[in-house]
């Protein structure tokens, strides 16, 4: 989905740039005179760069939450895996209330953001220690890192409420997954605890490999964009799991 | 004559007081005005009550018949002066924000009143709402060689708005705080046709002028309070009554400001025999080695290629966030930096600030021009400076921002504000100041004059530029040099050192791009490589070819042309690099006064690429794009970009899909 508008912007971009050398800066990291020699035609990139993107997330939200759907769907006890009618039927019985859902749970996200980390550190902000990244390695921001478990798993125990159940009202099934897991915090919370840890490890070890990688060569590159698709397809592996392990927690507890 | 007596005395204590040496050894500069103040500042009311006896040397020979003061601070007395009418703000909602300088008294060496014959007056814009410069007819005439010697007593409101100078809750940045002469000019100085006084009004888009004075300050401040300021510390006295008084002594420098505030930390650092104090708040605890990393670089490397740093003190001040207005702002020996707590090591705006405020000292401190009528050529030449040094101690390319993603070279961010400005030919440099059109200020003040220097230096070389700036200094430190003057010094020492290479001066330059409008870019239009056939057979007879075309054999022959062209109006000497597909590079000159230019090269080997100005030295060049070609595109650098903003994105979508 990326790719089809970053394709076009690339060859965009080598049109302003033709048959330029100037393409030896990019490599070197002086981004910023070839932007300032690109003239209009960099606005013209960048505006569409904004535009683009911003279809993709919102298709990707609706594709996550379809999928979302059908993998729920599909881990459950009672399903037969590998059926992809069953992986379809409940991607699309469950699709408008797992948006919803969905929709409620960035909501909160955002609002629990501001409140635990945004306000202190506008008040703080005259007293943030010398350390220069004091803000993200501050208190507040610790005590949201530990909530952010908390969030998910009331999302997912909603969402596999939802699943196995007739009703599709969001609401209700929030208000589900809210109760099911404040029944059984400690068991749920230090069961999702491992998958949060392989996160924080894969987010790691895809940042810095996307970061400090500097292919030189033709296979260079294309060895990148594949470990890009790994990376990608690694992260729906390690999402399936941990529906999965909220699956099995509420069939075993509810 | 009892009183006649006194004066004498107090005349002849304050003058000996103003030749003493206690700064620096030997005096540095004319010391045409001196001033003695004692300054009391009151917290609550937000005021500085001063006590001042200054002194103006007529050191032209014309008979003057009166005084020129700046009181810079009135421009925030309201809505109508002259600063907020060209910046279209204003100082604050209420009186209480609003900052303004009156004179209680103020009377000649002999006692004469003098107030009586003060005047406001606007030599720039007529405006009658602006009071920023004084002017007193004096009772008598100064004649050539006279010393007029002023005694005052006055009182600054600091404005709420802090716009260099102002303060906020307890936190004081007291600038342009007293009434301050302006400067005499006699005929011939900074090609002035007739002598006068240059004595501007304060405005929104401009700087200051000032002569190299002596400065002995006392300011009484309630106990608790830090004080920082452009002198030395001489001594600190608690008067008991919950207040102190610091006595300072500055000299040969051009303006005086001062800071007081119960929060700063202060450290302190040494330079060879200078010792550097910084004043921060704790929250900038963490910045405070890369202040001290930065201004030593600074130090260092204008010491090694334009000369010595005179003072023995160096005061510089990073603002707390409520008092940022105040940074980013130079006296000489004291300048205030900017930052912001927590700015990551890879941003190095922070040094950028302090380095470029540090130069100052020379361009505009030492090297004294006038601010308000040539801009350029303090912020223009500081901010080449200022380039060189980060981008020599910070990493070539990466002066600016130093991350793995992302490296910007100080000089780049600079000309890239100039090549991306709509109005970059709106005006010329030989406008003043506030007259800029179009927001153009920054760019012409900083952005353009220090490409152009860039692109000087990549013309004569950058040790030929510090040749020509260690003479700048020799010849005009502790003076008023011109933007001429400073041409001049080009013009003396390039023939100099290289004979007629450059022409017999560097007016050709100077006149295109700095008094011009004209803008720079050069081009390669095309490269044909024509393939002519073998070698066997071939013969040259008047510089034609002559061929028997056997296109089988591998040693054909190939006549290629590269084809360039100039677009700007500006006319430079560019270097041309040509490489051929055996490896082989050709370097040609091109002296670019010719609209097109074509290469010609016949031989057994294609031409794989060809660059102007292979080296990106030329910065007025509005186009690197066009600099180049090359006959097989290399797209890998645009495929590696877009691979790690594809990997990036879907690294981002990744954590927002749970």
């Amino acid at each position: 989905m990326i790719l089809l508008f970053a394709v076009p912007l690339e060859s965009a971009v080598k049109n302003i740039l033709g048959s330029s050398m100037i393409t030896e800066k990019i490599s070197e990291g002086f981004l910023l005179d070839v932007i300032s020699n690109s003239g209009a035609g960099f606005d013209v990139v960048f505006s569409s760069f904004i535009a683009g993107f911003s279809i993709v997330i919102l298709l990707g939200i609706l594709m996550n939450n379809y999928f979302a759907g059908g993998l729920f769907g599909s881990v459950r006890s009672a399903s037969r895996p590998g059926k992809s009618s069953v992986f379809f039927g409940n991607a699309g019985s469950n699709f408008w209330s797992f948006l919803l859902i969905y929709i409620m749970f960035f909501v909160a996200f955002f609002i629990l953001a501001s409140l635990i980390i945004g306000i202190p550190a506008v008040i703080n902000w005259e007293s943030i220690s010398e350390n220069p990244l004091g803000i993200i390695y501050g208190w507040p921001v610790i005590a949201f890192l530990f909530l952010i478990p908390v969030l998910t798993l009331i999302l997912d125990y909603s969402r596999a409420w939802q699943v196995s159940s007739d009703s599709k009202n969001a609401f209700k099934a929030t208000g589900n997954g809210i109760k099911l897991l404040f029944k059984r915090f400690f068991p749920s919370y230090f069961a999702i605890l491992p998958v949060f840890i392989i996160y924080v490890l894969y987010a790691l070890f895809a940042a810095t490999v996307i970061i400090y990688s500097k292919p030189t060569n033709g296979s260079g590159i294309f060895l990148l964009f594949v470990l890009g698709q790994i990376l990608a397809i690694l992260k729906i592996f390690i999402r399936s799991w941990r529906y999965g392990v909220v699956t099995n927690l509420y069939e075993t507890y509810y | 004559m009892k009183h006649l007596l006194f004066t004498l005395i107090l005349l002849f204590l304050y003058i000996s007081d103003a030749i003493t040496q206690i700064v620096v050894p030997v005096p540095l500069s004319a010391r045409l005005t001196g001033y003695k103040i004692d300054a009391v500042l009151d917290p609550d009311e937000k005021i500085v009550k001063g006590k001042m006896e200054a002194f103006w040397v007529n050191n032209s020979s014309d008979i003057v018949p009166d005084i020129r003061l700046h009181m810079y601070l009135n421009a925030f007395n309201s809505n109508k002066t002259t600063f907020f009418k060209e910046s279209g703000g204003t100082p604050g909602s209420g009186r209480k924000d609003f900052g303004w300088i009156r004179i209680r008294s103020l009377k000649e060496s002999n006692g004469t009143n003098l107030v009586p014959s003060m005047k406001f007056i606007s030599p720039d814009d007529g405006n009658p709402d602006d009071k920023t410069v004084l002017q007193v007819i004096l009772p008598k005439p100064a004649l050539p060689g006279d010393t007029v010697f002023i005694f005052s007593e006055f009182e600054s409101k600091l404005p709420s708005r802090i716009i260099r100078t102002g303060y906020a809750d307890d936190f004081f940045f007291v600038g342009q705080w007293f009434p301050k002469f302006g400067v005499y000019e006699s005929a011939g100085m900074r090609n002035r046709l007739t002598g006068g006084w240059n004595c501007h009004q304060f405005h929104a888009n401009s700087e200051f002028y000032a002569n190299h004075s002596v400065y002995d300050v006392t300011i009484t401040v309630p106990t608790g309070f830090v004080v920082g300021s452009g002198g030395m510390t001489l001594s600190e006295k608690d008067n008991g009554d919950s207040t102190k008084t610091v006595t300072i002594r500055a000299e040969d420098i051009v303006d005086f400001a001062w800071t007081a505030w119960p929060g700063y930390n202060v450290y302190t650092d040494r330079w060879r025999n200078v010792n550097i104090i910084l004043l921060c708040p704790p929250e900038k605890k963490g910045l405070v080695q890369r202040h001290f990393v930065a201004v030593k670089n600074a130090l260092e490397y204008l010491d090694a290629n334009v000369g010595p740093y005179p003072w023995p003190h160096l005061t510089f001040v990073d603002p707390p966030v409520k008092g940022l207005g105040a940074g980013g702002m130079e006296y000489t020996t004291l300048f205030t930096t900017a930052s912001v707590p927590g700015v990551p090591e890879y941003m190095l705006s922070p040094e950028s600030v302090t380095v470029h405020e540090f130069g100052h000292a020379y361009f505009m401190g030492i090297l004294a021009s006038n601010e308000f009528e040539e801009p350029w050529l303090d912020e223009g030449v500081n901010s080449y400076w200022e380039q060189r040094i980060m981008d020599h101690y910070y990493g070539n390319g990466a002066g600016a921002i130093n991350h793995p993603l992302l490296k910007v070279s100080d000089r780049s961010t600079a000309r890239s504000d100039y090549v991306t400005s709509p109005s970059k030919q709106a005006v010329t440099n030989a406008e003043y100041s506030w007259n800029y059109p179009h927001g153009t200020y920054t760019i012409m003040s900083y952005r353009k004059p220090a490409a152009m220097l860039h692109t000087l230096a990549g013309i004569i070389g950058e040790e030929t530029m510090n040749e020509v700036f260690r003479e700048y200094y020799r010849k005009w430190a502790f003076k008023h040099p011109s933007g001429k003057d400073f041409i001049e010094v080009f013009n003396t020492t390039v023939p100099r050192l290289h004979g007629q290479k450059y022409g017999t001066d560097l007016n050709w330059f100077f006149d295109q791009t700095l008094y011009g409008t004209g803008i720079c870019d050069y081009k390669v239009i095309n490269i044909i490589n024509r393939k002519i056939g073998s070698m066997e057979g071939a013969a040259s007879i008047d510089d034609s070819i002559e061929v028997f075309k056997n296109d089988t054999k591998d040693d054909s022959l190939y006549s290629s042309v590269v084809q360039l062209q100039r677009d700007g109006e500006l006319m430079l000497p560019v270097e041309i690099l040509v490489r051929f597909d055996n490896g082989e590079e050709v370097t040609e000159q091109w002296d670019g006064k010719t609209r097109v230019k074509d290469l010609k090269y016949t031989g057994t080997h294609k031409i794989e690429w060809v660059k102007i100005d292979p080296e990106y030295k030329n910065m007025m060049d509005i186009n690197y794009i066009n600099n180049s070609m090359i006959i097989d595109t290399d797209e890998k650098p645009v495929r590696i970009l877009f691979n790690k903003l594809v990997s990036i994105m879907m690294l981002f979508l990744n954590f927002l899909f749970v």
